[in-house]
């Protein structure tokens, strides 16, 4: 690459808007792994606090967000 | 805002809570503003969409292919990219460790009688999706200084902020300028 269409590609890198947007795919995806592995969890008869201590989280969050409403 | 609806778009957002109930989603997603907007016998959508679209039964296959991606739409995936994280590699890991479809968004099941459990709000949410398009329907109205918000306002919506539906649409050549070039025309002023 030439030099112009190097600094190009790394302004594009640094663009906000793209960098946004990947964070903003990047959450999408961690709901879906995330729902993918607690219910995976539950299946293998594990309890809300052992989730939500793998998480990181409380167990009150864990069972809202996944607990049968 | 959904007073400025015209009656076919009021339409098109019930029948796509009513398909969002009887496939069991938990959200209103644009998939279902989409086959909403699909089932209309009047309106913009009626006499634009089904001469540009395959069948039903194929446009559900195609909506299904997204929804085993976990409904993450074209620009979410090519935003991953960016980060080089490849989707369709994600994908395939958590399916070969948990099953087809498992990154899709689960749907409940109803008893096995077919009522539906009773829930105090029986009331779904719309996607973060559905809402962003639904209120992009009112500034492409205002955009265009109509007074209502019909089928093609959505339509441009859902193209615009690159929903799921958007892309499906996009899929099949239906663009935001198609959409625009086959709106009667206005008056100037």
């Amino acid at each position: 690459m030439t030099e112009a269409t190097d600094l190009a590609a790394k302004a594009g890198d640094r663009d906000p808007r793209v960098g946004l947007r990947a964070v903003a795919a990047l959450r999408r995806l961690l709901e879906r792994l995330e729902a993918v592995q607690v219910r995976s969890a539950r299946t293998h008869g594990w309890a809300w606090q052992e989730i939500a201590d793998e998480l990181g989280v409380s167990r009150q969050a864990v069972h809202k967000k996944y607990g049968r409403h | 805002m959904f007073e400025r609806f015209t009656p076919e778009l009021r339409q098109a957002v019930v029948d796509a809570q009513d398909r969002c109930r009887d496939v069991g989603a938990e959200e209103i997603s644009t998939e279902h503003l989409f086959f909403g907007l699909l089932a209309q016998h009047s309106g913009f959508a009626a006499e634009f969409l089904p001469d540009r679209l395959p069948d039903a039964a194929q446009l559900e296959t195609e909506f299904a292919q997204v929804r085993r991606r976990g409904d993450l739409s074209d620009s979410d995936t090519e935003a991953l990219g960016t980060l080089g994280i490849d989707l369709a590699r994600v994908v395939d890991a958590v399916e070969r460790a948990h099953g087809e479809n498992a990154l899709a968004p689960q749907r409940r099941r109803t008893s096995s009688r077919g009522f539906r459990r009773n829930r105090v709000a029986d009331h779904v949410p719309f996607s973060r999706e559905a809402k962003a398009a639904l209120e992009q329907s009112l500034q492409e109205a205002l955009g265009l200084g109509d007074r209502h918000i019909g089928g093609e306002h959505l339509l441009l919506a859902l193209l615009r902020l690159r929903t799921i539906a958007g892309d499906v649409l996009r899929s099949h050549a239906i663009t935001e300028s198609l959409v625009r070039e086959a709106l009667p025309t206005r008056r100037a002023g």
